[in-house]
């Protein structure tokens, strides 16, 4: 199967007060059509600026810099200009947030900001993108689309606003969808149904998604492949059965030993290691990134970087546990 | 390990931990101010007008009410540095003189302020309930009507004057200080580490003095320094409407006033009370400035 | 919505019954006012005072008069003029109100400028020349302003006439002059709150959209950030209208302002309290003008009486 997305040697480097701060160092990976990856990782890992460097979307208030190469559909997006990106955004990519509350423009009616998107890309006549909007939002499991568009956002729940969000993403038909950490800001009941959401557009439209969370729960059910990124970089990847049943870097073996009970990992067995203090802004050593927290650091990790090797087709991990000596 | 779980020493950790967070936060604070230029220059422009203002007076060969007819109107020169006024005043000292007089107003009616809106905002803030929706309402209406035109029905009915000028601007501006006050006493009453406090034992006094005063007292500072530029701008207001300090004294905005009648053909008897009253305001607005982003993190883009 | 339109009429009703009663104890009270009897007073005024107040009435009974003569407009006949209040609050009103909002116009237009072009050149040099001039702008007294403007514009560059009032060359400099400082605050209101709704979350969903950069600015920034600015205009409007005081007097223009600063100096106390009154109306309706405003555009207020 054709990638329908390929990521190489991707790094970001933000301005934090005058200084450089190199947030992505360097990662790669490739995503089919119709699958779904997952990046998982503690907060301040640098997978939301991951995504948005991918798609070059930035705040405003964020001065960023972004190297190496985004395939997507056979472009370089990072060749890209604003201009020529803007028409991919919203129309082939497709975006959600964390926050769909504060994600929605408070003074806007609902109708408004899905038919922008709409009205952005596609020129339609207004009776016909009526009944796309209302449509769509049935599909979305929403009961009476037609007073929820006369509403404004504060008017709605949580996860009333995220399904809004995933028709703004979604109405104009992409290929690619990144959702970044959709149900972090929800209840754990509404979480279940915006992933059941998820995994239905995906199966029906052939829709590749990039799912971004720190909840490995969440992802075990919808995610094809996994990622786990740790400061900068992906430490491990792999098909999601391989990640799970059998994690071999010790920092995703103290991810999934986090996850609670319904898991059968037994809590108390390995030690979840504890990253000391904020890990965005640490200076790039020589040794491995993981080093500080790392329960089975060797003297080589002090002094040398682990370099990615590919263990099978689809794994592949940086660690010196697992590298040939 | 000792049953007697005593709230008192729980309190003296407590006013430890305190302390040395606050000072810690001090110290941050004016490590934020020193490095921010435009707040330096307004703190030092201010401190420097104080100095002059409280010297030159005292120093000057004239008085401020000395007439000389025999050189009026004279242009800023040797003898007369501002040069001399319709009565032939010099300028110079008239000018220092005014600065004694509006800053000395502008300090003293924004303490009396700070005095009465610490106290008023504080009991209305702190109490809660009726008592704090009766004094808020009271403030509502008062702060409803033009303040300007309540301080002249004042002016109008006190007559002219030092004095009636400072009850008058002190008895507007309370207000602003009142609601601040009372909106920062309730936002700190409801944090948490306060909520604790209570829970811990720690009496009335103690929440006031250990923790919610020291945790509002930068923003009443910062309020301060933004009221006294109000206060010389009402002042020199005042003084052009002829109701500010009566004459011989002469505040800036009264100078300014007397300046602009003769204009045309003097310019600079209404340049330098114009120059002072502007460097003022200039410097108070950076000191705000310079305050309030050194308080407030959001600022440090 | 209703509820809160009513409880700012409350209180504006209250500040003005109290502001009211305060001009009519200053009326009786003060020495060598309008009623007290120590004082010369041309006997035709005082018959007219007399006549008008009937002052040999109880003080209740004046007061209820007095109540029935502002509800309509009747201020009662100027010490120093041979008109009533109300003639002269007739005839030089609009020429205050005309310079009043030409002002507020002129300092949302300046001022929103200014903002804009500072927040979407942030730390550039073109936000650093608008602080800097919204800095001195904030520093500088009307009236002071208005006497530069005519010494560097009328006496030394005679580009404009230096005072009096009547075409339109003669409102550019009071204009100016009222509005330099609103502007200056309005401009630092706008920038703070742009730069603020820039970061927002639904800025960077805008541009998920696809939308480009000046759709995303009228759409979504604009009414956004224009609402903090509305909450200033008020206080807008009262800066100027009580800085027309002094700005007409210095430019000679016939407003209510020039009469006002005159009856002050000639201690023309009906006059004084006339207009003391008349400004409190108007410009508390403004502000509830300006509070109703607000409500109809800002949905998230609008929409919580409803519900």
């Amino acid at each position: 199967m054709p990638d329908l997305l390929r990521v190489e040697n991707l790094r970001v480097e933000l301005e934090v007060n005058q200084k450089k701060v190199q947030i992505v160092k360097g990662i790669s990976f490739r995503i089919a059509k119709g699958e779904v990856f997952a990046i998982v990782g503690e907060s301040g890992c640098g997978k939301t600026i991951a995504t948005q460097g991918i798609l070059k979307l930035f705040p405003y208030n964020i001065k960023a810099a972004v190297t190496g190469s985004v395939f997507f559909d056979g472009e370089d997006l990072l060749k890209k200009s604003e201009a020529e990106l803007s028409r991919i955004w919203g129309s082939k990519i497709g975006i959600i947030f964390q926050d769909p509350i504060n994600s929605l423009n408070p003074s806007m009616k609902i109708e408004r900001q899905i038919s922008e998107v709409l009205d952005n890309h596609k020129k339609l006549p207004a009776g016909e993108k009526k009944e796309i909007i209302l449509d769509f939002l049935q599909k979305l499991g929403i009961t009476s689309p037609e007073s929820c568009l006369k509403k404004y956002p504060h008017q709605l729940s949580g996860g009333m606003c995220q399904r809004i969000m995933m028709a703004i993403a979604l109405i104009c038909g992409p290929r690619l969808l990144i959702a970044d950490e959709p149900t972090t800001a929800l209840d754990v009941t509404i979480q279940a149904q915006i992933v059941q959401l998820l995994q239905e557009f995906v199966e029906n439209n052939s829709l590749s998604l990039i799912l971004i969370s720190h909840d490995l729960s969440l992802l075990a059910n919808i995610a094809d492949k996994v990622a786990v990124m740790y400061q900068g970089l992906i430490l491990e990847s792999g098909n999601i059965e391989e990640i799970i049943n059998n994690p071999l870097h010790p920092y995703t073996k103290g991810l999934l030993a986090a996850v609670p009970d319904n898991w059968n990992f037994p809590s108390t067995q390995v030690s979840v290691p504890v990253p000391e203090g904020f890990s965005g802004t640490v200076v790039q050593g020589e040794g491995c990134v993981y080093l500080s927290s790392c329960p089975e650091a060797m003297n080589i990790c002090q002094v040398r970087v682990p370099e990615e090797i590919a263990l099978s087709h689809s794994r592949r991990i940086s660690c010196w546990l697992t590298a040939p000596r | 390990m000792d049953r007697d779980y005593s709230f008192q020493r729980i309190e003296k950790i407590q006013s430890k931990a305190d302390s040395a967070l606050n000072n810690n936060q001090g110290q941050y604070f004016w490590r934020r101010f020193a490095g921010n230029p435009r707040g330096v220059f307004g703190l030092s422009t201010v401190v420097l007008l104080i100095i002059l203002a409280v010297f030159i007076p005292w120093f000057s060969q004239y008085s401020y009410d000395y007439q000389n007819l025999s050189i009026t109107n004279q242009p800023p020169g040797q003898n007369n540095w501002f040069g001399t006024d319709s009565l032939g005043r010099d300028l110079f000292v008239r000018v220092w003189y005014g600065a004694r007089i509006s800053l000395f107003l502008a300090f003293s009616a924004t303490g009396l302020c700070l005095v009465i809106g610490v106290v008023y905002g504080g009991i209305s803030g702190f109490i809660g309930g009726w008592l704090d929706e009766v004094m808020m309402r009271f403030i509502e209406v008062l702060s409803s009507i033009p303040f300007l035109l309540y301080v002249v029905l004042l002016m109008v009915w006190m007559g002219s004057g030092l004095k009636a000028v400072f009850i008058a601007l002190a008895s507007v501006y309370w207000l602003t200080m009142a609601r601040v006050v009372r909106g920062q006493v309730v936002l700190v009453k409801t944090e948490g580490y306060v909520q604790s406090a209570w829970t811990l034992g720690v009496g009335t006094k103690g929440i006031l003095f250990r923790h919610i005063f020291p945790n509002i007292i930068g923003t009443i500072i910062v309020t301060s320094a933004i009221m006294i530029p109000e206060i010389v701008f009402a002042e020199a207001w005042l003084s052009f409407l002829g109701l500010g300090v009566s004459i011989p004294m002469a505040s800036w905005g009264a100078l300014a006033s007397e300046g602009i009648e003769g204009f045309r053909n003097y310019p600079w008897q209404l340049f330098f009370p114009a120059f002072f009253i502007s460097l003022t305001m200039l410097s108070f607005n950076f000191l705000g400035d310079g305050l309030r982003e050194a308080m407030d993190p959001k600022f440090d883009q | 919505m209703v509820r809160f339109i009513v409880h700012r009429s409350i209180t504006i009703i209250i500040a003005l019954w109290l502001i009211v009663t305060a001009t009519f104890i200053i009326m009786h009270t003060i020495p060598g006012g309008p009623f007290s009897r120590d004082k010369r007073v041309p006997p035709a005024v005082l018959e007219n005072l007399t006549a008008k107040y009937h002052l040999d009435d109880s003080y209740a009974r004046q007061y209820f008069d007095y109540f029935s003569g502002l509800s309509r407009l009747d201020f009662g006949p100027s010490f120093r003029y041979d008109f009533s209040v109300k003639d002269i609050i007739v005839r030089a009103f609009p020429v205050s109100a005309q310079l009043g909002a030409v002002s507020v116009v002129l300092a949302l237009i300046l001022g929103l400028g200014g903002g804009i072009i500072s927040a979407y050149s942030h730390n550039k040099w073109p936000d650093y020349l608008v602080t800097f001039i919204s800095s001195l702008f904030l520093s500088v007294p009307s009236f002071i302003l208005a006497s530069l403007l005519i010494f560097i514009f009328a006496y030394k560059l005679m580009w404009l006439p230096p005072a009096m009032w009547g075409n339109w060359q003669q409102i550019i400099m009071p204009a100016l002059a009222l509005s330099a400082l609103p502007a200056a605050y309005i401009s630092r209101l706008a920038r703070t709150s742009i730069l603020e709704i820039l970061q927002r979350e639904y800025v960077l969903t805008a541009r998920a959209k696809g939308l480009s950069r000046i759709s995303i600015f009228f759409r979504h920034i604009l009414k956004n950030s224009i609402l903090s600015v509305v909450t200033y205009l008020g206080y807008l409007i009262a800066s100027i209208f009580t800085g027309s005081f002094v700005v007409e007097n210095i430019f000679a223009i016939p407003g209510l302002g020039r009469y006002f600063v005159t009856s002050i100096l000639n201690r023309d106390y009906t006059l004084i309290l006339g207009l003391t009154v008349f400004y409190a109306v108007f410009l508390m309706a403004m502000n509830l003008l300006v509070d109703i405003f607000y409500l109809i555009i800002d949905p998230r207020i609008r929409t919580i009486g409803k519900e």
